[in-house]
């Protein structure tokens, strides 16, 4: 084993000694350590007690003749997961890593171009771009004909074809109450006739699926059309997401009832065949998927993008003919798995061990002789700390409480977070809404991120928050000031804690920590009972809106805006963003907004996150998809002789 | 008699008690302890850390644990001018295009004092700290000596075991010698609480009691370290009382027992005074086994956010640290934690040891 002489090398005789002893102590308390702390919105796995059947096996039979097309069965990827899948039913999800799955083996309607950034919706099951009303409320799908299921015994050894009724059926599924579908705002009170059908489905408690929704209905078999209440000029982005417009079939749907969450099957290029709970997923090439040739339409000047297109071109897809998916939670056995071969591909390399394998983001030389591949990605997400603004302490729109949320922002030590604990592996923020999104100006800029505790000391005095003889501060009526945060007890969570910690020592502003799970103080932030909180989230659609409704008055309380935060003035701009498709007036909207926010400060806006993944040589073609539900299996291939080589090696 | 005739002539001898006072069981366990080297060399070693424990209270020492003298994972001494990654700054952003930020101006409620404020803050100076590119023992990520830190976390650390322990041995003695001493009624009830307690396991137990303590408002201002010190105690005794217990039901019908008793030793003289010496070594070596215990435990509190606040160290946040860090080669914080945490708690076992050899009447 080289690469542990490499690490370990000039400190290996000291460490040995006692490493042993105390890491397998420490190890076992901390068996379960896992989520992406201080960050995404991930929950924790839910674990199902019944045990995985493989999908029911295709029934060889007349009608089901294998297609003439099939990958090379040698060709399989084995990668892993941090965290665990938690479903397979597309509407029911909310985590990242179950929807990178169910992209694979759904299909929406459209999706984004595999090699275009920025990104660039196309179609996927559709003949063509969906037909968009000029007033942006009548949006008409053409499904492409010839596009089948994966084979179950449902469909009786017949090739099942995706059809126009198949997507208004997935998306009422996504109304029906009973399913409590995380995506149900996207339609809730926007189609129309949805409402009617929500409120009549939670009268008599059961959805009728047969019943026509008026903005919801097919117009012939390969056609159907979706009409809005009010002009939704982003709509579209909704059939990019698997969660809210993958299509099932009924019959599957009503075969497994309730255990439909564990056997999925679309018409995507993968389908399940086999499934450990929480341990590993196999996932095979579906024998029915549509005739579909590699394509790209890369950004000029991405050569990268370039590249994998004049390799790649033209090639059927899938490629691979098996996908292996672990899950390790565990970093460091990930990462070790990773560089002993048991993986081809290290999905997002953890930050901590950024510094040795990418020291100054540059890969080290010892991962270079080994000929491992990287790429770094800016994430479309943002992280950021909400203040609540029905707070008493620290809420409210006077101009004393502004200077209060100001100041800790000017005080919070960014840098601080991204080279010691992100290790460089994020950027700071300097809009609510990360770069590369529909909306993002590369040349507009807030002072978000600016660090000052000068400034912020100064601003605290102005305002009357006074020290008090202990060092700490006052309010200006003479109450101990104190900050009440909140983070889950992970180690990352706790590192977040010390920077905000050390940087509000520095200004005198007395803070303490709560701890608790993530999603009771979900709960709690939905209640408006947390004073702040640190979050962040990846993007569902790449558009500035997807974080400015988190801001958006009435969505204090109930949706996603924690921060309660109600402004006239971002409420009127948010309201007449949301009517215009993306253009600069629009634009100028979004930068009203984000100096409304940096104004107001409801939010402390920290970073956007970098990925680095890494890859052996022979993976081809592999391309961070920058939307989460966006499938990239059927778009890498394997170079068999080349893998060969390497598994000698190892 | 002559002799008596004799004696009366020279001087009185030195004056002779009038009876020989034996020595007591504790000033023998001394003098057998006393001949003990490797006991009185780990009770030194004990005592050392008790002393460093109360100076690092008192501020004596590792008052500055917290001032980041250091570059990030700054080097011990002794490996100074090795390479440190960690500390090499990455410019986050260097392809990003030199922008600046938009004026607010005409949306900021702040605009108005903007002149006040510039003024206010050029008053304030900022100074800016040299870091050190080495440390005694080498720095944290944050560049705090590791040395200081391990000093001020074993304040936390054996403050927390040595009292938990002490708490759960007296709980568990208690209840041990009153179950099996008295046993019948009072037995079976104990038992029965003992068998509730261990019913739950362990750590759910823990996670029971610290949501109890957390979520009442009188003892929420506890909070931290005298609050791990009350869950570990109530969590923790069930073995020692366990093992009390059978030791007394044992001893209850000795002779020297049955002797007290014909004398008119009332029960919990009994109990007390004369079982209890007899059965110290138990209670003593179990003292020294959940010392050990405890402190690791205060890691699982400290890792659940029940533990130490984010402001302190203990030797269970340290080690915690030291997951990330050891694979990037950074050892030195596992190796101050793990070494002292080793020294402490092998003096201590054999310190324990000794005294059980000393204290056990039946060892002369």
């Amino acid at each position: 084993m080289k690469w542990i002489k490499r690490f370990f090398a000039p400190n290996l005789l000291a460490a040995i000694a006692f490493i042993v002893p105390v890491i397998s102590l420490v190890a076992s308390q901390f068996a379960s350590q896992s989520q992406a702390a201080g960050s995404a919105p991930e929950p924790a796995p839910t674990k199902w007690e019944v045990v995985n059947q493989p999908t029911p096996p295709t029934t060889p039979t007349a009608q089901a003749v294998p297609s003439a097309y099939a990958p090379d069965p040698k060709k399989v990827l084995r990668y892993a997961f941090e965290i665990a899948e938690t479903g397979m039913d597309p509407i029911r999800i909310s985590d990242v890593y179950s929807n990178i799955v169910l992209g694979a083996v759904y299909d929406t309607p459209l999706s984004y171009d595999y090699l275009a950034r920025p990104l660039k919706v196309r179609p996927n099951t559709l003949t063509a771009m969906p037909e968009i009303s000029t007033d942006y409320r009548t949006f008409t799908f053409h499904v492409k004909p010839g596009i089948y299921f994966a084979p179950h015994e449902v469909f009786k050894g017949k090739k099942r074809e995706l059809v126009a009724e198949d997507y208004v059926y997935s998306i009422k599924r996504v109304l029906d109450p009973e399913n409590s579908a995380t995506q149900i705002g996207e339609y809730e009170g926007k189609i129309i006739g949805a409402d009617d059908a929500i409120n009549a489905a939670r009268k008599t408690g059961k959805f009728n699926y047969d019943a026509q929704i008026e903005g919801l209905r097919t117009l012939d078999r390969y056609t159907f059309q979706v009409r809005m209440v009010k002009p939704a000029p982003i709509f579209i982005y909704v059939f990019t997401d698997c969660r809210a417009s993958c299509a099932v079939a009924r019959e599957v749907v009503e075969f497994y009832g309730k255990d439909f969450v564990s056997h999925p099957l679309g018409s995507g290029a993968y389908q399940l065949t086999s499934w450990k709970r929480a341990s590993k997923m196999v996932f095979e090439a579906n024998p029915n998927f549509r005739e579909e040739y590699f394509d790209g339409a890369p950004t000029p000047g991405d050569k990268e993008a370039e590249a994998i297109l004049k390799a790649l071109k033209g090639r059927r897809l899938p490629m691979v003919n098996r996908i292996e998916v672990s899950v390790i939670e565990e970093m460091q056995p990930r990462w070790i798995s990773f560089l002993g071969g048991g993986q081809d591909l290290l999905w997002r390399l953890p930050e901590e061990f950024a510094t040795v394998a990418v020291p100054g983001n540059k890969l080290a030389p010892n991962l270079v002789k080994q000929r491992i591949e990287f790429a770094q990605v800016p994430n479309l997400d943002l992280n950021y700390m909400f203040f609540n603004m029905k707070d008493p302490v620290i809420g409210g729109y006077t101009p004393d409480k502004i200077a209060l949320r100001r100041a800790i922002s000017l005080g919070y030590q960014t840098d601080d977070e991204i080279r010691v604990i992100r290790k460089y592996q994020a950027v700071p923020a300097h809009t609510p809404y990360a770069p590369g999104v529909a909306g993002y100006d590369p040349n507009f800029k807030t002072s978000a991120n600016e660090y000052s505790p000068a400034k912020a000391n100064a601003l605290l005095d102005m305002y009357g928050y006074k020290r008090a003889a202990d060092g700490w501060r006052n309010m200006p009526d003479g109450k101990p000031l104190i900050l009440k945060s909140n983070s889950t007890p992970t180690e990352r969570d706790k590192q977040i804690d010390e920077v905000w910690k050390r940087s509000m020592d520095d200004i005198g502003v007395k803070i303490e920590f709560n701890k608790a799970k993530w999603p009771d103080l979900l709960k709690a932030s939905y209640a408006g009972k947390l004073m702040m909180w640190q979050l962040g989230g990846s993007a569902s659609t790449p558009d500035a809106e997807t974080w400015l409704t988190s801001l958006y008055g009435p969505n204090a309380g109930i949706k996603s805006n924690f921060a309660n935060f109600q402004l006239k003035e971002y409420d009127e701009a948010f309201e007449a963003a949301s009517l215009l498709p993306d253009s600069p007036e629009r634009t100028k909207l979004y930068q009203k907004m984000a100096k409304l926010m940096v104004a107001y400060a409801p939010w402390k806006i920290n970073i956007h996150r970098i990925s680095t993944d890494m890859w052996y040589p022979y993976v081809k073609g592999f391309r961070r998809p920058l939307v989460q539900s966006q499938s990239w299996w059927k778009y890498v291939d394997i170079d068999v002789a080349m893998q060969k080589e390497f598994e000698a090696k190892n | 008699m002559s002799a008596v005739l004799n004696a009366s002539h020279t001087p009185p001898p030195p004056a002779a008690p009038l009876h020989q006072v034996s020595p007591g069981l504790w000033q023998l366990a001394w003098r057998r302890l006393k001949r003990d080297k490797v006991g009185i060399v780990s009770l030194v070693v004990v005592i050392f850390f008790l002393l460093m424990m109360v100076g690092s209270y008192t501020g004596l020492v590792a008052k500055n644990w917290s001032k980041e003298v250091g570059v990030s994972y700054a080097n011990p001494s002794f490996m100074a001018g090795a390479e440190n990654l960690e500390a090499v700054r990455t410019k986050a952003d260097a392809n990003a295009p030199k922008i600046e930020p938009v004026d607010l101006s005409d949306i900021d409620p702040l605009a108005p004092r903007y002149a006040e404020w510039a003024e206010r803050t050029a008053k304030i100076k900022t100074t800016e700290v040299k870091r050190a590119e080495s440390l005694a023992f080498g720095g944290d990520k944050w560049g705090r000596d590791v040395l200081q830190k391990a000093i001020k976390g074993a304040e936390t650390s054996i403050f927390v075991g040595l009292f938990a322990a002490l708490f759960a041995t007296i709980i568990g003695t208690t209840l041990g010698a009153i179950s099996g001493y008295m046993g019948g009624k009072v037995g079976d009830l104990l038992e029965w609480f003992y068998n509730i307690f261990t019913s739950i396991p362990y750590i759910l137990l823990i996670l029971a009691f610290a949501a109890v303590f957390a979520s009442s408002p009188q003892l929420a201002a506890y909070k931290g370290v005298p609050m791990v010190v009350a869950i570990l105690a109530f969590t923790g005794w069930t073995g020692i009382y366990r093992l009390v217990r059978s030791e007394y039901i044992k001893h209850a019908s000795r002779e020297y027992v049955k002797a007290a008793q014909a004398i008119g030793a009332s029960d919990s003289r009994r109990m007390f005074v004369h079982i209890l010496p007899n059965v110290s070594h138990v209670c003593l070596v179990q003292l020294s086994q959940h010392v050990v215990q405890f402190i690791k435990a205060e890691v699982i509190l400290s890792y659940l956010g029940l533990g130490v606040p984010v402001d302190s160290v203990s030797w269970g946040t340290m080690l915690a640290e030291a997951q990330s860090e050891l694979v990037i080669g950074k050892w030195w914080q596992l190796a101050a934690a793990g070494i002292s945490m080793a020294i402490l708690v092998t003096a201590f076992s054999m310190l324990t040891d000794s005294l059980r050899d000393a204290l056990d009447p039946k060892i002369k």
